[in-house]
């Protein structure tokens, strides 16, 4: 018992030496969205925020396609929490990403229209992000639509 | 968990209930920057201060247009904001602003140099017919000489205030704001050729240039009027490369204007070549005016083979003209003439405006040398014999003299 007492005064401060520094809150939110051109190489460059990706495999998995990012704009979103979101002309999904060690990896796919948005814009709403798609608007988050309305 | 929810769905509400119109907040930002650049184009093309005044409402309209927005556009206009945006363009429109204020005394500035150029025009005129009258009347009686040289000062000076002011003319003709511009819009040609036309520019250019190229045909001048002359030629001539594209811009537009034009740079040219002529026109002028007449030259090469050649001939001729008359021409041409007037006062300008080589003006020197040898050679070298030969003797004397004498053999006892 006496040695249980012990452990127990030991072990809170064993875990607090393990714990790794956090710097919070922290909010990683863009103002407004970028809408980044994809080049002839796939390649998606965005000046203001020091950004570029290979957006083949993106729309290699959305339209099947690997010569689908020819002359294609990426509208492109990061939320509060840093989540990437990313969509574009006629994509039936918004590709939600975190990232990884120089990559974008995929955390959510979610599906918006099974015909595809059209002239798709992301707006900064906090705590989520808003996707218009015509007079449709969307409110999401990493983890799917938050609300639809029509 | 229920709390959560509640206020989650709230919030969602709050969201629908303004997003009814959704827009994209990227759209607004480029349209707003868009505009932004508008205002700005509108600035700097501006020809009048209407047109300013038209921009200053435009940002006004559009301050209260996005005042609502400033939020987001605070976050979106990194490195700049809302505020600093408007700054920014209320000082491109208060430089501007300031462009025309300058432009506007410019324009009252020519109409006022105008009237002085008018009444100096006419001056100069009267003083250029009396300095050419005097030149003739001074060969004749040498009391008009002075006269003649006041009045040469007089017109010097008039015609120098006039250049002045025309240069200052052409200078407030095209605005410092305009001369930066690769090209003037259509309304700022207008208003210049107007303000050209309205004040005689051009033609007061011609005028200018032509009595400067008559000043030097009609007097004669010295070193320092020529070195006074060329100064101002180049002033002259940077201010017209500077300003002259741009007349040449503006009078493109109008047949009229553009021979003008082409007249300026050639009467700038004849300019150039009357103060390079004048140099060896005075020089020549001074050696006539000592009775040696020698051949037409035009640059250091010409002048150097002609004052050579008429050495030679004076050489080859002493014991034709006689030894008098030799050292007569002698004296003129190297005493009077090259020692006395042009090597001391011509001689430096032209060594300075790389019109002669030093060169060539030792080759003249040389030969004066040789001709002076031959013209007083004669008695020198009867000079030189009698002196040797009076050495010669009184060494001979004295070696005699310190001679020992031989003693007288001894006599045998």
């Amino acid at each position: 018992m006496h040695n249980l007492k012990r452990l127990l005064i030991i072990v809170p401060f064993i875990l607090s030496g393990c714990s790794s520094l956090k710097l919070a809150p922290a909010d990683f939110s863009w103002p407004v969205e970028s809408v980044i051109h994809v080049d002839n190489k796939g390649m998606a460059v965005d000046d203001r925020y020091s950004l570029s990706f290979s957006a083949k495999p993106l729309f290699l998995e959305e339209t099947g396609d690997s010569l689908g990012f020819v002359n294609k704009d990426l509208r492109v979103i990061r939320d509060t929490l840093g989540y990437y979101y990313i969509t574009s002309n006629n994509f039936k999904n918004v590709y939600v990403f975190t990232m990884g060690e120089g990559s974008f990896n995929l955390d959510e796919k979610i599906q918006i229209s099974e015909n595809g948005v059209t002239n798709p814009v992301f707006n900064q709403r906090p705590p989520y992000i808003e996707l218009v798609d015509g007079d449709k608007q969307y409110y999401l988050s990493n983890n799917g639509i938050e609300n639809k309305e029509k | 968990m229920k709390r959560i929810i509640i206020i989650n769905s709230l919030l969602l509400c709050l969201i629908f209930s303004y997003s009814l119109f959704a827009q994209s907040d990227y759209e607004i930002v480029q349209t707003f920057k868009s505009k932004v650049t508008a205002i700005n184009d509108s600035i700097r093309h501006a020809s009048s201060l209407a047109d300013l005044q038209e921009a200053q409402s435009s940002i006004d309209q559009l301050r209260n247009q996005y005042v609502d927005k400033k939020d987001l556009l605070d976050k979106s206009l990194y490195p700049l904001d809302f505020n600093k945006t408007f700054e920014n363009l209320q000082k491109a429109l208060d430089l501007r602003k300031g462009d025309f204020t300058q432009i506007d005394v410019l324009h009252t500035q020519v109409v006022g140099l105008k009237e002085q150029v008018d009444t100096l025009n006419k001056r100069n005129a009267d003083l250029m017919s009396r300095v050419q009258l005097l030149e003739v009347e001074s060969k004749k009686d040498k009391s008009r000489i002075i006269q003649l040289e006041r009045s040469v000062a007089d017109l010097k000076a008039s015609l120098q205030k006039r250049d002045e002011l025309v240069i200052s003319m052409i200078d407030s003709l095209i605005p410092p704001s305009y001369r930066q511009q690769s090209v003037l819009s259509s309304q700022e040609k207008e208003k210049v050729f107007s303000e050209a036309q309205k004040n005689n520019v051009v033609n007061n250019i011609k005028k200018s240039l032509q009595d400067n190229i008559k000043f030097l045909q009609v007097a004669n001048l010295s070193p320092d009027d020529l070195t006074e002359i060329k100064r101002q030629q180049d002033q002259f001539a940077k201010v017209w490369r500077s300003v002259g594209p741009h007349l040449v811009s503006v009078y493109s537009e109008n047949k009229a204007g553009t021979n003008d034009l082409k007249d300026i740079d050639t009467y700038f040219a004849s300019w150039k070549n009357a103060l390079y002529n004048e140099a060896w026109e005075s020089m020549r002028v001074t050696f006539a005016d000592h009775g040696i007449n020698l051949q037409n030259f035009t640059n250091g090469k010409e002048f150097t083979e002609s004052a050579v050649s008429f050495i030679n001939d004076e050489i080859k001729n002493i014991s034709i003209k006689g030894k008098e008359e030799a050292e007569n021409t002698y004296k003129n041409f190297a005493d009077s003439a090259w020692f006395g007037e042009v090597k001391p006062t011509w001689i430096p300008y032209l060594i300075d405006n790389k019109m002669i080589t030093e060169a060539q003006r030792d080759s003249v020197d040389n030969k004066i040398s040789e001709w002076k040898s031959e013209v007083y050679g004669g008695a020198f070298n009867w000079l030189y014999i009698l002196i040797a030969a009076l050495i010669i003797v009184v060494v001979i004397l004295l070696i005699i003299k310190r001679k020992p004498k031989t003693l007288p053999p001894p006599t045998q006892e």
